[in-house]
């Protein structure tokens, strides 16, 4: 019974953008057809799309180039801020010391660090550095305001029933550790499903970057290369169907993120009631 | 005392200052005895929950002393069941999962627990709701959870801090009448803080005045009410005039540190 109006919000949510986006195209194709843009001025829509089908076996290297840096610069990033966040939260020493560079690290332009990386690194590894410099920080800001996002009470119910029996620094570490499994870590599911989301973006950023980055010096084959390289060629229907595949690249990751979000959180968190 | 039964748990002139220099409680002197339900009943900010945790070996003593006689061990926190104002659930887990925290903290498996995780769900009246997420109950029905958590250890003491401050009336009631039930079935020993006269009245076999900060006893009030207590209790004579009392004894408490 109430599904009805839900099932209508739910079309209107995916009908309107679509309705936004085919006329937005309709009229780029109009424009370009009845005032005669050249093709290496703007391509038309049509144009785009046929050139993503007959440079495909080139287009499809380089995207597969490019995806892998990302997912492999987001994977350490998950790897390298989550550790990062759980040493944190067991030692405030180490988080004292280290914070700040993280920091420092986000701050800094990756566009800024790229150059230079590519100087010291080979160039495939300065291309998965920045990627994994932008994507690292979300992941561990988010994880870490998650690990202290633990009820108050649940963490004195805890001293309460899950003290150490025997005093002394091991007892406490464990202790600590016991929290960080059965509180802290449920508990900052949310915050890092959150960032995230945030990271799978910025790591296609740092890696079209760094690939932009060192792609003037030409032994480049990712799909940001690709781009540089067709705008170098005045070869612009490649350049708008490389940004394309960019582009779609970028919603299907973030997409996917959303709905492993969903999917972890569906039974207990606000997040994921609605929708 | 009427009856000379052994207390279960004793605090003996202790006082409390916390770090920020604000003395809490002072001179604090109070015998728990087995099967006995006392209630701490205050104005706000005098060291009632500050009682609590001393109780629960949550904090410690500035001066005096907390200890159980007539046991020689130091550590009694597996002892003790805790209910706090808020059900404080984990959102995660489910109501079966909730209850079997304390047990899987002490090392026992989900399966060796889910007997007693049955039980103790429908001790409070949850039975069929073992699935059920935190954020699929009311209010009532959280802090039903809470009490099943706190039993699961079948703790000799219970200490509640203010369980039933948040929820309507209707649903307090309900959930004074199965804490009467539940003592008067576990023989449970229960020290219960309230800032409710009437909750106080018709729970308690004590009721403790507090003054205000620092906290001390200012009155003692007994309840010799029949063990029937419930609606027949509540509408008695005895009982309005006992909340006559009590609140006596509450505006002379506050009107005493004015002058």
């Amino acid at each position: 019974m109430a599904r009805g109006p839900l099932q209508a919000t739910l079309s209107l949510q995916v009908l309107l953008p679509l309705g936004v986006m085919i006329s937005a195209l309709a009229a780029w194709e109009f424009y370009v057809r009845t005032a005669a843009v050249p093709p290496y001025i703007l391509p038309a829509p049509s144009l785009i799309a046929r050139t993503i089908v007959t440079d495909w076996p080139v287009l499809s290297g380089s995207l597969a180039v490019t995806l892998r840096t990302t997912l492999l610069g987001l994977l350490l990033a998950v790897g390298g801020g989550v550790a990062l966040a759980v040493i944190f939260s067991l030692s405030r020493l180490v988080e004292y010391s280290l914070y700040p560079f993280a920091v420092a690290m986000q701050v800094t332009p990756v566009i800024a660090i790229a150059p230079l990386l590519l100087i010291y690194m080979p160039q495939d590894t300065a291309v998965l550095a920045c990627a994994w410099i932008v994507a690292f920080f979300p992941i561990l800001s988010n994880t870490m305001l998650g690990l202290q996002s633990v009820d108050r009470g649940l963490l004195e119910l805890f001293a309460l029933y899950g003290a150490p029996s025997v005093p002394g620094r091991m007892a406490r570490l464990w202790s600590r550790v016991r929290i960080l499994w059965y509180l802290r870590r449920p508990a900052a599911l949310p915050a890092f499903l959150a960032g995230l989301r945030i990271a799978v973006g910025l790591s296609l950023i740092g890696a079209v970057v760094a690939e932009m980055a060192a792609g003037s010096a030409g032994a480049g084959s990712g799909l940001a290369y690709r781009i540089i390289e067709s705008q170098y060629r005045l070869n612009i229907p490649r350049l708008f169907a490389g940004l394309t595949l960019l582009a779609f690249t970028g919603i299907l990751l973030f997409g996917l993120a959303t709905v492993l979000s969903r999917l972890l959180l569906r039974r207990w968190h606000e997040s994921a009631l609605s929708a | 005392m009427a009856e000379p039964v052994a207390p279960i748990m004793s605090l003996d002139r202790v006082g409390k200052v916390f770090a920020n220099g604000v003395a809490a409680l002072s001179n604090f002197t109070l015998d728990v005895s087995t099967g006995e339900l006392v209630s701490l009943l205050g104005p706000s900010g005098c060291g009632k929950s500050t009682v609590l945790r001393l109780m629960a070996g949550l904090m410690a003593p500035t001066t005096g002393r907390v200890f159980w006689p007539g046991s020689r061990i130091q550590d009694h926190r597996h002892e003790i069941g805790f209910v706090f104002q808020e059900p404080t659930l984990m959102p995660w887990a489910d109501v079966a999962d909730n209850v079997w925290m304390p047990l899987r903290l002490r090392g026992v498996s989900r399966k060796k627990a889910s007997e007693r995780i049955e039980e103790c769900l429908s001790l409070v009246g949850l039975e069929g709701f073992a699935d059920a997420y935190p954020r699929e109950l009311s209010g009532g029905m959280k802090m039903r959870v809470s009490l099943a958590r706190a039993l699961v250890l079948k703790p000799r003491l219970l200490l509640m801090d203010e369980p039933f401050g948040a929820l309507d009336e209707i649903t307090r009631f309900r959930l004074n009448d199965d804490l009467l039930r539940l003592k008067r079935d576990l023989g449970a020993t229960i020290v219960f803080v309230t800032h409710s006269i009437f909750e106080s009245v018709s729970l308690s076999d004590r009721v403790i005045v507090m003054s205000p900060r620092p906290g001390t006893v200012a009155a003692e009030i007994r309840i010799d009410a029949t063990p029937e207590r419930g609606i027949a209790f509540r509408t008695s004579q005895s009982y309005g005039d006992l909340c006559r009392d009590i609140s006596q004894v509450l505006a002379n408490v506050a009107t005493g540190t004015e002058t």
